[in-house]
């Protein structure tokens, strides 16, 4: 197993925030927007999460990441979905309460990517939130798609600038079905494609998807999000053939489907 | 200094330190001003050989805890030695090497690889649940440790610290055990052997089905083994267990610590360092001590 030493980690210090503000978007979805108190945010690139914790709060006790959605007059935004003990917690606090936050983390791309070539956005659920900062960063010469898979329409974030296709599982919004069947028949040439999503969704594009063109966003539950747990590893290959596990939180959270062959096959845990 | 703690014969700038297991290799804040507020930190454990770790899902968070089953992954010590050490080694970065191996042969070697390091000591971990040999059955038997400790100890000159398991009938026996083989220091404790189940999907939680737990809620347990073996041994403990700030680290300290390794909670607050010294020193100053040296073992007088 080779060993990839990790890049200096910027110095950065939990930055104690406030609340701006905290509000449902969609179905079981919020936004929260969070401002540091004493200095301000660093620069992410497009792509990079943060943890957020509840001060003085000691269950939950792990931190959560979250994809930095939006950037506003100093402020973070961040979407996500109420589906735990975190989360549910996160949508009882008000505006001018204060979160406790650590980051930028993960490998990101630059904005100047967006601005020229051809990109496919495939979001499934609250994984659009992770592609919305670079949806909206779209300029220049450059041409963009999106399709965004849910369950019923009340699911849909209504935010960005573009054109959306949709497929929902209840019709209730564009096609009837499931983004494979909607995909199949695609044409990705030339295209970099942007997957994020819940694991099962992903799994099922892997095949229809050109692996070097498309990065996976592989947002595991992670433990602490800067590369001291080895909770979040994914199998990765490598060119022999063999796979090993790497940190998500360092290496990814998007990882080329070039390199996640073994990955795509193995069943999910939960 | 106030601060200034010793373990045996090695002298630290501050009592904390970061546990086995939640600090790495120490590269990720190597150059972070934070990693000059901490004593030092412990490695996450090596082994002879790399090591891809357990399956996933290796992390369950319970209430106010952790479950982990990570296996120890790691890189393997020779990667270690030709790949970090030089770089901690260059900024002097004060750091102990935690070992695990499944056989006392693979001990040995490891320590003889070990002594070649510039950590200031060597932790033996032989108390790890996440194994399927060689973790919990060196710390449940005292004879067990006593042999391993002793095969460790004539192959290293640097200071010995051995990590004790909670997961035994007599801690006592098993420190006992290992301070007469040899041992320097006593790490305690390692983590509580536990297990989770997901009703929904009616299967246990981690893909290794046990884990260990640690975190805030097995901290009245690390402090009973500890005020137990301090009253029988005479080297010196380093304690650990759900330490999250200065309080916390006074409760080891006053239960027999002489220097403390924080573990979960760095995933949480990596910075928090700075915070518990500063509070740490508040409390010395209004109970007119000189220095953390004066807490230790307390509460044993009163």
């Amino acid at each position: 197993m080779p060993l990839k030493l990790q890049d200096r980690m910027a110095p950065t210090y939990t930055m104690e925030c406030r609340i701006l503000q905290n509000r449902p978007l969609a179905k079981n979805q919020w936004l929260i927007s969070v401002k540091s108190e004493a200095k301000k945010f660093p620069s992410f690139h497009l792509g990079n999460f943060c943890m957020l914790s509840i001060p003085s709060m000691i269950d939950p006790l792990l931190p959560r990441p979250y994809a930095i959605a939006e950037e506003k007059e100093g402020a973070w935004t961040f979407i996500y979905r109420v589906t735990g003990k975190q989360t549910r917690f996160l949508a009882a606090l008000q505006a001018g309460a204060r979160v406790d936050l650590l980051g930028p983390f993960g490998k990101g791309i630059s904005r100047e990517v967006f601005h020229s070539g051809r990109h496919i956005f495939i979001a499934g659920g609250v994984g659009y939130a992770s592609l919305l900062p670079m949806i909206e960063e779209i300029g220049g010469t450059a041409r963009a798609e999106v399709y965004y898979g849910v369950r019923e329409d009340l699911e849909v974030i209504r935010k960005g600038k573009l054109p959306i296709e949709f497929a929902s599982d209840d019709g209730s919004i564009g096609y009837k079905g499931r983004l494979p069947d909607l995909l199949k028949k695609k044409d990705f040439s030339n295209a970099q494609v942007y997957v994020c999503g819940p694991s099962g969704m992903m799994k099922g594009l892997y095949s229809i998807l050109p692996a070097d063109q498309t990065l996976y966003f592989l947002e595991e539950a992670m433990g602490c999000g800067f590369g001291i747990c080895v909770g979040c590893v994914v199998h990765v290959d490598l060119p022999d053939g063999q796979s090993s596990p790497v940190k998500s939180c360092l290496e990814g959270p998007m990882f080329s489907g070039s390199r996640l062959k073994t990955w795509s096959s193995q069943t999910g845990g939960h | 200094m106030p601060l200034l703690t010793k373990v045996g014969s090695l002298q630290f700038s501050s009592p904390l330190l970061a546990a086995s297991g939640t600090w790495a290799y120490g590269l990720e804040f190597m150059d972070h001003p934070i990693s000059l507020k901490m004593g030092g930190f412990v490695t996450k454990s090596l082994s002879l050989k790399p090591s891809e770790g357990n399956p996933m899902p290796r992390l369950y968070e319970t209430d106010a805890g952790l479950l982990n089953s990570i296996g120890l992954q790691n890189i393997g010590i020779d990667a270690f030695l030709k790949d970090v050490d030089p770089q901690l080694s260059k900024r002097k970065r004060p750091y102990i090497l935690s070992i695990y191996a499944n056989r006392v042969e693979d001990f040995a070697a490891l320590a003889e690889k070990a002594q070649g390091s510039s950590a200031l000591a060597i932790e033996l971990n032989i108390s790890c649940p996440n194994i399927d040999k060689g973790g919990l059955e060196f710390s449940s038997q005292p004879a067990a440790t006593e042999t391993v400790v002793q095969e460790v100890r004539a192959r290293v000159k640097k200071p010995l610290w051995v990590k004790l398991s909670p997961n035994v009938t007599s801690i006592v026996d098993i420190a006992l055990a290992a301070e007469s083989a040899g041992a320097d220091a006593l790490s305690m404790i390692n983590t509580i052997l536990g297990m989770a189940i997901d009703v929904d999907h009616q299967k246990p939680w981690l893909a290794r089905m046990v884990g260990g737990l640690s975190g805030p809620g097995i901290r009245p347990v690390a402090i009973e083994r500890i005020f137990r073996t301090y009253k029988k041994v005479r080297i010196p403990i380093v304690g650990m267990g759900g330490i999250r700030n200065a309080r916390d680290c006074l409760e080891f300290f006053l239960a027999g610590a002489a220097a403390v390794q924080i573990g979960t909670w760095n995933f949480r607050d990596p910075f928090v360092y700075s915070q518990i010294e500063a509070d740490i020193l508040k409390y010395l100053e209004h109970h007119r001590l000189q220095g953390v040296c004066d807490l230790v073992g307390r509460a044993h007088q009163n």
